[in-house]
């Protein structure tokens, strides 16, 4: 009788682990599962299924967005295996959870490559997660293909089946440098996440503005993302200092909370955020992120029918809108899909990807030109104008 | 800007301080690091959230809140921590119990509220502030100190002029005297976990209020990391020291952020934290409760 109390606590906690597990959609797996999946699918993957890992947080404070992947991934799969599949073959997606954690990266990243049925991946979210797990990839020959990477320091590795379908943060952050100045601001400030890749974009905003504009950063701030949501002494500083423009390398949340914060104590600048093209940012910040300014992959209000047939496909599957986490993962899948239906098999794939690939998706282009980084890539400067983001500007791999 | 910011330090300490309570309720009369506390009032915020989506009304939104928390911490504390303590494990093991009660909770959220974050308004006027001169005071900063104020001053009042809180004061000293003295044990540490629920849950719903925002990790920075510095700065067990503690970090944090460093923040706060307990080890206002009777 009295070990029944533990039983009780050790079922609840399988309850939660298990319906925790089930509510990410796709085969999200445990370990334990994943080894026995890995055993099972050594016989099937190599008839009828093409499977692939996707190597994203699941849980944690940015499993949003990493959901957000999971999620495109699933309607790209769904769609293609509706179709006929790939060459008759089914694929297969097998999501694993880094936790955006570096060191949990390395683990899952041991873990896909000792299940020799999976034939490429999808992930990281996270540069720093990316740079963690290469050399774990690199050993097994797999491709590795990410939606989101922006760190600058990644275009110049050596890596040979490694490839972003982002532009680089030093792209991105220079447009949205002009679109702040552009739209009125003549003091800027540098608000900054202290971590591995906020820490990269603050320098390439920090040497923009100084080295190749020739102005000022008037002030910088930085914040704890995991810890910190009280950002009046920040908003203090900025004002301060006269800023009427803040260039802010975070995510959504953080955002529109310095915002807000930032409003009720009447300070309204000229705000341009790196990451904050999440549609949740509209409900959460409100009237106080009217004007902001972001950088996105994509266009949500783009009226080709391609991209509006996926917005309302993922809407409908979803239930609210994609934004460029969303529509390169689905298109990744889509180019992937693609060079398989021209000869790339799992060994061959990465170099297929390097040197052939050049694919028109449905919300963006490829075309690697035997490099890390996407030539066909664009970025766009969004607004938030009445409650939505409408396009300021389109820019390409080239800046132009 | 000095006093601007003085005025922002005391709000993110009163903040701090409606949360260390609930914390240091449980901490001060049981001992016990209750690594749970946080996540376990983001319960009781969440559901706050839905009841108010759904029915529209705040009091019966908040109600269902504390309620939920209430009745989270009874379960935890019957089959998480009672079983321990009747087999008379260590100190160590509750906590750890705590850690995975914390864990259970937090992906619990996930799965039925999910990862994202929400806009927190019950209409409470989180994002109003008038004006005095050039300096911004928000109106639920003044709420939150005096509610926090007012929460201090029941639950001391509570302790010590009530023969419940006499029962909880006796547990606090001796379990097993108290035993021997006719008192409840099982039953007043059931209660001192559910007034400690229900103290963390007004922080947390205020304390969502104030920022306006609510996501499945504002029990662990807030509720669990912040509630115990303030904690162990005033003193273990003192409801008074509870508040000033929260105040003192409060006011540290958003100075050293203000003047010194944003970047070096955490490193001096924690630096300042680990010599004054160096220096003052049982904190401003030792065990008030275990003493004072």
């Amino acid at each position: 009788m009295k070990k029944r109390p533990a039983v009780i606590l050790v079922l609840l906690g399988m309850v939660f682990s298990m319906a925790a597990c089930s509510s990410t959609g796709a085969s999200q797996t445990t370990q334990s599962e994943a080894s026995a999946q890995a055993s099972a699918a050594q016989g099937s993957a190599a008839g009828n299924e093409i499977k692939f890992a996707v190597a994203v947080p699941l849980t944690g404070d940015q499993s949003e967005q990493g959901l957000q992947y999971q999620k495109a991934c699933q309607l790209a799969v769904e769609e293609i295996n509706a179709a006929g599949g790939i060459n008759g073959k089914k694929l297969v997606e097998e999501s694993f959870d880094d936790q955006a954690s570096p060191n949990q990266a390395v683990v899952v990243a041991a873990k896909i490559v000792a299940d020799p049925s999976i034939e490429f991946v999808i992930g990281h979210l996270n540069s720093g997660c990316t740079m963690a797990a290469m050399p774990t990839y690199i050993n097994a020959g797999l491709a590795i293909v990410s939606p989101t990477n922006s760190m600058d320091e990644l275009s110049t590795q050596p890596w040979k089946n490694y490839f972003r379908a982002s532009l680089s943060d030093g792209i991105s952050a220079k447009r949205l440098v002009d679109a702040i100045y552009a739209a009125g601001a003549t003091k800027l400030g540098i608000f900054y996440g202290n971590i591995t890749n906020d820490l990269s974009a603050k320098e390439v905003f920090a040497n923009y503005i100084q080295k190749e504009l020739g102005k000022k950063v008037y002030a910088e701030a930085t914040y704890n993302p995991s810890t910190d949501r009280d950002f009046s002494s920040q908003v203090e500083a900025f004002k301060a200092a006269g800023c009427d423009g803040i260039v802010f390398t975070g995510e959504y949340t953080p955002a529109a909370l310095f915002a807000t914060q930032a409003h009720s104590k009447g300070y309204t600048p000229i705000m341009g955020g790196l990451s904050a093209n999440n549609p949740a940012i509209l409900p959460l910040g409100g009237k106080n992120v009217e004007g902001l300014l972001t950088v996105c992959g994509f266009d949500v209000t783009n009226t080709d029918p391609k991209v509006q047939k996926f917005v309302k496909d993922y809407k409908a599957a979803f239930g609210a809108n994609p934004n460029d986490t969303g529509s390169r993962s689905y298109d990744c899948i889509y180019m992937i899909a693609d060079a398989y239906k021209n000869g790339a098999t799992k060994d061959t794939l990465a170099d297929y990807i390097s040197n052939k690939t050049n694919y028109q998706g449905a919300t963006m282009n490829f075309k690697f030109d035997g490099q890390i980084d996407n030539k066909e890539a664009d970025v766009y400067i969004l607004k938030i104008q009445d409650g939505a983001f409408v396009k300021v500007a389109r820019y390409t791999y080239s800046g132009q | 800007m000095f006093f601007q910011v003085l005025i922002n330090a005391i709000s993110v300490g009163s903040v701090y301080a409606l949360i260390a309570l609930g914390y240091n309720f449980v901490y001060g009369i049981l001992e016990q690091l209750n690594f749970a506390h946080g996540d376990v009032y983001a319960v009781g915020c969440f559901v706050t959230y839905t009841v108010y989506l759904a029915a529209g009304n705040v009091f019966v939104a908040m109600i269902a809140g504390i309620a939920s928390a209430v009745l989270i911490n009874l379960i935890v504390e019957r089959f998480a921590y009672r079983p321990l303590r009747i087999k008379g494990a260590n100190r160590i093991a509750p906590t750890i119990s705590a850690v995975g009660i914390a864990y259970i909770m937090r992906n619990g959220i996930q799965l039925i509220w999910g990862p994202q974050t929400y806009r927190f308004d019950l209409n409470m006027g989180g994002d109003r502030s008038f004006q005095v001169g050039g300096l911004y005071i928000g109106i639920l900063q003044i709420w939150i100190l005096a509610i926090a104020i007012a929460v201090m001053v029941g639950v001391s009042i509570l302790l010590k002029k009530t023969k419940w809180g006499q029962a909880i004061i006796g547990v606090s000293q001796s379990l097993p005297t108290s035993e021997l003295m006719g008192i409840d044990v099982n039953r007043n540490i059931a209660l001192v976990y559910a007034l400690g629920g229900a103290v963390g849950a007004i922080g947390g719903i205020l304390f969502c209020s104030y920022y306006g925002f609510i996501y499945m990790g504002i029990g662990f920075a807030y509720g669990t990391m912040k509630a115990w510095m303030a904690t162990v700065l005033g003193g273990i067990g003192s409801t008074k020291g509870a508040i000033i503690g929260a105040m003192c970090l409060g006011i540290l944090e958003t100075f050293v952020s203000a003047y010194i460093s944003t970047a070096n923040k955490d490193i001096i706060v924690w630096g300042v934290f680990i010599l004054f307990i160096l220096v003052r080890p049982k904190g401003l206002f030792p065990a008030e409760i275990a003493e004072k009777v």
